[in-house]
């Protein structure tokens, strides 16, 4: 059998199997030996479905490579030494008993409740898928503690109730109020209702302890209660925050940022110019520089990320999509990419032709007052200009401006240089590409322009 | 800059022989030494303009011993070559130096010119 990987697909898809099936025996289980005090003859299918499960379960772990410091470990052996002394052993009391104890017809609470000994792996499953970095943090931390009040309400109702079907004499909570008679599920309905009313502290007082036993479960419910909501409210209100701390912190900086421009003279125009420009940027990066952030990769790696990160831009780009993959990767690392607002000078006139831009989002314009083709003086995402400049080593006789946001690559002439000498095949990339600029640059000097 | 033009002919050893070809078997050899850059490029477009104005569709810039071509340079070379297109007339370059070619090459006109490695090809290309 080929080992799988643990952020396979159908790994994933198990592991989500098997998480729906432990937090389906934790709220059905309990119920269920409340009821009949054994394994109830309704459900024994899905009891039975759900231990094999558990039991391939335990095989398709053996057979699941790990992770471990980064290194990703194949070896049986030591898949199954780990397996061991972790949690085989739990697993196993989970899931075999009940294909033992089923067929004998025995009542034992304690052994029959251990295919509850399922629920950690609730929490292993979402913390590997964690490690794996498969979801969200925030939004893992939030399904656990989702679960978890799910199940501890459940297990409070269902002492409760077993609290209240021990106690028949007529000073028991439902000898009290009268549902002797009603179904069980009724009651345990009228037991969850009491349940959570306590633990949400709201208390209605229609349900109430009396006898010694309900008294101190009361109590006991009541500090559970506190502590238990005091811990959910807490986390759940700091994952909150973490979901929304970084544009949080976003929206303070920019404050400063307007503060600052504001005491130093700055109108409020060109305050709101750089707003909208650091909001373009936030959209995108979500305050992250990736070259800073990936400066410890190595460079093959750093360049990689970068081209699945900005595939979709990098793709419209002949210079990138013509290149094999090593010199992409390198132009990827040694071009700079920049967004330009609206409406700013990208490429200044009169100066000397030292870079070209690449475009991979929005559109530029050349700026001139002579009548020319839409599609000669529209720049726009694939095209690059400041070629015919750059090539002729010669000063702009008009400038490019920029009519939206525009994200773009800008090849300068060091980098050229340092590139020409070492990847004699962007040569050949060049050349390609610039059969498809030869119409616009053709217009463009017949009328006297250098861009 | 220094330009020279040179009559050619079609018809092989007509020259050696000292008589004229007729206009239509007939082509300009046009040799540019130096820079042809802003200030020298107005000769090349006159002296082009005049050729022309004289009937003559045929013509090989012999540009070995050219240094340089600024925009304005370029500019000489597109817009005659869209007229001599339009007249049924050639136009090709012969000898650019590595420099120049690659100025042609990146601007993506190298595919618009007939571009020869030397005057022989050049003639050859003519007689073609």
């Amino acid at each position: 059998m080929r080992l799988l990987r643990e952020n396979s697909p159908f790994k994933i898809g198990w592991d989500l199997l098997v998480c729906g099936m432990a937090l389906i025996t934790g709220l059905i289980l309990p119920l269920e030996l409340l009821k009949s005090f054994g394994y109830g003859h309704a459900l024994t299918p899905l009891w039975f479905l759900f231990s094999m499960i558990g039991l391939l379960d335990i095989a398709l772990t053996f057979n699941t490579s790990f992770e471990r410091n980064g290194i990703i470990v194949k070896d049986r052996r030591l898949i199954a030494r780990r397996y061991f002394r972790g949690w085989f052993w739990l697993d196993l009391l989970a899931n075999l008993p009940f294909l033992v104890v089923s067929g004998m017809h025995v009542r034992l609470p304690l052994v029959t409740m251990l295919p509850l000994l399922r629920l950690p792996q609730l929490w292993r499953i979402t913390a590997r898928w964690e490690d794996l970095q498969l979801l969200n943090t925030a939004v893992l931390r939030m399904l656990r503690y989702s679960a978890s009040i799910m199940l501890i309400t459940n297990w409070i109702a269902c002492l409760w109730l077993w609290v209240g079907l021990r106690d028949f004499s007529p000073h028991g909570w439902i000898q009290r109020l009268e549902l002797a008679r009603n179904n069980f599920f009724d009651l345990y309905l009228h037991s969850l209702y009491w349940t959570v009313t306590t633990l949400a502290t709201v208390g209605y007082g229609d349900i109430t302890p009396k006898t010694q036993l309900e008294i101190i479960l009361a109590i006991g419910m009541m500090i559970v209660g506190a502590l238990l909501y005091a811990f959910v409210v807490g986390n759940v209100v700091s994952i909150l925050n973490q979901l929304d701390g970084g544009r949080s912190d976003y929206r303070k900086r920019q404050s400063a940022i307007a503060d600052f421009l504001g005491h130093n003279g700055v109108d409020q125009d060109t305050i709101t110019r750089v707003r909208r420009f650091n909001d373009y940027q936030w959209a995108r990066t979500r305050g992250f520089q990736a070259r800073e952030l990936f400066e410890e990769l190595p460079a093959e790696l750093r360049s990689e990320v970068t081209y699945k990160m900005l595939r979709d831009q990098v793709e419209t780009v002949p210079l990138f999509s013509k290149a094999p993959p090593g010199l992409r990767n390198r132009l990827l690392m040694l071009l700079q990419p920049v967004t330009f607002p609206p409406d700013i000078m990208v490429l200044p006139p009169e100066a000397m032709g030292d870079e070209i831009v690449f475009i991979t989002k929005g559109e530029l314009e050349i700026d001139t007052t002579i009548a020319l083709p839409k599609e000669v003086l529209c720049i726009t995402a694939g095209d690059y200009v400041g070629d015919l400049s750059f090539f002729l080593k010669e000063e702009r006789t008009c400038g490019v401006r920029s009519k939206t946001y525009v994200d773009a690559f800008v090849l300068s002439r060091s980098v050229f240089d340092h590139l020409r000498a070492h990847e004699p095949r962007l040569k050949e990339v060049l050349l390609e590409m610039a059969r498809q600029q030869s119409q616009r640059n053709q217009s463009l000097l017949l009328a006297g322009l250098v861009v | 800059m220094e330009l020279s033009v040179q009559p050619a002919s079609l018809v092989d050893g007509i020259e050696a022989s000292g008589l004229s070809a007729p206009l239509e078997a007939s082509f300009m050899i046009i040799h540019v030494k130096g820079e042809l850059d802003s200030n020298t490029s107005a000769e090349l477009d006159d002296t082009l303009k005049q050729l022309l104005g004289e009937g003559s569709r045929r013509f090989i810039l012999e540009l070995s011993e050219m240094d340089y071509v600024s925009s304005v340079g370029l500019r000489v070379f597109l817009a005659h070559l869209k007229k001599l297109k339009s007249d049924q007339g050639r136009m090709v370059l012969a000898g650019l130096n590595d420099e120049v070619q690659e100025i042609f090459d990146m601007a993506g006109f190298s595919s618009l010119f007939e571009i020869t490695p030397d005057l022989e090809a050049a003639r050859s290309v003519l007689r073609s």
